[in-house]
């Protein structure tokens, strides 16, 4: 197997954990993946050989040859049942997961320095997990509608 | 207004900048403003001010809204409810919102007299809760100054910065609650200028980080005590969403729809969604916290003598207006005899009245008064803009105007 389907795979596995570990859906859902619209590209960078510090959050693979390499969850979807990687590609993929996450990633090592991870706000590895799942569910058992269709105080100031 | 109103007027600080074309307004969607009766809606000219007038309705504003919020919180404290015009059906969300929600309030806009050549600043009303003047605010003013002679254009700029005080407030907002996925609906009451209004909000909201912002009339909208606010995406699929901005006011839902408020007074107790502007902001709209805050050992030099009784007005002199009312509706004005000098008719004839001083509003040669208005987002003052009207109480009718800042 070639080796981008491993680590597109290892990313494939730590989204369905955080799927696995959401504890307050509905009882009644059904669910679709979305493609993520925040945090989903973290550029890393090869500080040495095969060590990789967050430079942004964009999932971008720069090399210490100046090769640029992207990667999306999509991707990542389309190939999570493949095996092997390269190990320099992995080690990239893997520190771009602590970014992409947030809640792993409690401190500033991962990044290249403080600067850039005070950049990423407060929270955005939670809503990074929140936008990976639009959640759907069936009528609500006790909602109600129709509220205000016959207003007449409409001024809104 | 009345014999002390002082004749300095505004008309050296007015340029010419012609009507704003309907196809530049239609390029960002903002016909609507300019459609039927109000071709004139955008004056034709910019007010010219300077730097050190921004800073004193930047100000007076920040000061003013600090006495507002201190105000809330001392009627929830001493349970002032009544006083404070808070209906009984309210209470209870208005309390738990003061003591959960604190800080969750994201705009509002005061409306104020005078601020211009020695005529004194004073705050007539703070729209707390629901505003309009979003879109003309953040969109149409840049066209005007793009409008204006090249050389005064050259160098000026606006005190403009809603959108930016809009995007800092919703992130704010998005980091108090990190663990909710940022799905934010805008509802309405289905009135155009409530949507273009709510554009502003979607803008700002989608820059802020809400990954799913949608919107709909509050009549789709389902509320459900027990689940939170849902719609229907697709059929027979429902969203959930964890924050709503509505433009519907807070005491329309009260004496509208009291059983939507019960709904929505347990959906923020247990927690089931953010509700913008929270139901503290109810506080802040009434007109009634007004006559509260000298009672309540609140005092600014913008704040107008206020009082629920006209006869603490013994010269008979005093503006009377609706708890609740807004654009102008029900408004009369006396100035020392018993029949008003303005009135004007309007859907809040039902609202107890509170009864404020009159204030003296800058003019130009037309006679027309000028209102001038600032933005409070995230809890600072973030934008001006006016209105003019060629009557004594601004309303519906009042042109919008436009500024610059002197280079």
């Amino acid at each position: 197997m070639k080796p981008k389907w491993i680590i597109y795979r290892a990313i494939a596995l730590i989204v369905i954990g955080f799927n696995l570990c959401s504890n307050d859906e509905p009882e009644t859902v059904t669910e679709e993946v979305s493609i993520p619209t925040e945090g989903l590209i973290t550029t890393v960078k090869e500080v040495q050989r095969v060590q990789f510090r967050i430079e942004d959050e964009q999932m971008v693979a720069k090399y210490l040859h100046s090769s640029i390499e992207t990667f999306t969850l999509e991707e990542v979807q389309l190939v999570k049942d493949t095996t092997t990687t390269e190990y320099r590609r992995r080690s990239a993929l893997q520190i771009a997961s602590f970014g992409l996450m947030g809640s792993f990633c409690p401190n500033s090592s991962p990044y290249v320095d403080k600067n850039t991870y005070n950049r990423v706000p407060d929270g955005a590895g939670q809503r990074m997990k929140s936008s990976l799942r639009r959640t759907t569910v069936t009528r609500p058992a006790t909602g109600k509608s129709g509220y205000g269709s016959g207003s007449t105080l409409y001024h809104v100031g | 207004m009345g014999p002390d109103q002082p004749f300095i007027m505004l008309d050296n600080r007015l340029t010419d900048i012609g009507r704003l074309s309907p196809r530049q307004l239609r390029k960002q969607g903002l016909e609507w403003f300019i459609e039927g009766d109000n071709h004139d809606y955008f004056a034709p000219e910019l007010l010219g001010l300077a730097d050190r007038e921004i800073s004193t309705f930047s100000q007076a504003a920040s000061e003013l809204y600090e006495r507002l919020l201190l105000a809330a919180r001392k009627v929830g404290e001493q349970e002032l409810w009544e006083a404070a015009g808070i209906p009984v059906n309210a209470v209870e969300a208005v309390d738990h919102s003061l003591r959960r929600e604190w800080g969750n309030h994201l705009v509002g806009r005061f409306d104020f007299a005078g601020g211009l050549d020695e005529v004194p600043l004073k705050m007539l009303e703070f729209n707390g809760d629901t505003l309009s003047l979003m879109p003309e605010t953040l969109s149409v003013q840049p066209m005007m100054l793009d409008a204006l002679p090249r050389r005064e254009r050259k160098n000026a700029r606006q005190w403009n910065h809603l959108r930016t005080g809009l995007v800092k407030g919703l992130k704010q907002i998005l980091q108090r609650y990190p663990n909710r996925p940022a799905t934010l609906l805008l509802i309405g009451l289905g009135h155009e200028e409530d949507w273009l209004n709510l554009d502003v909000i979607e803008m700002a909201a989608k820059q802020a980080g809400f990954e799913e912002v949608h919107r709909a009339p509050m009549e789709e909208v389902i509320f459900s005590e027990e689940e939170g606010i849902f719609l229907e995406i697709e059929p027979e699929e429902f969203l959930r969403y964890d924050f709503v901005f509505k433009m519907a006011p807070w005491e329309f839902i009260a004496y509208e729809e009291p059983e939507l408020m019960r709904l929505l007074t347990q959906v923020i107790k247990r927690d089931l969604c953010v509700i913008l502007n929270p139901a503290y902001s109810m506080l802040l709209q009434s007109k009634a916290l007004l006559p509260m805050l000298h009672e309540l050992g609140i005092q600014h030099p913008a704040l107008l003598k206020a009082s629920r009784s006209a006869a603490a007005f013994p010269g008979h002199r005093y503006a009377e207006k609706p708890m609740y009312g807004r654009t102008g509706d029900n408004v009369r004005l006396f100035d020392g005899s018993a029949q008003p000098i303005a009135e004007n008719e309007g859907d809040y004839g039902d609202f107890p009245r509170i009864y404020q001083e009159l204030a003296p509003f800058n003019i130009d040669s037309d006679g027309d008064r000028y209102q001038p208005s600032v933005y409070i987002a995230s809890g600072e003052a973030c934008a001006l803009c006016f209105r003019r009207q060629d009557g004594l109480i601004v309303d519906d009718d009042a042109e919008f105007v436009g500024h610059y800042v002197k280079a």
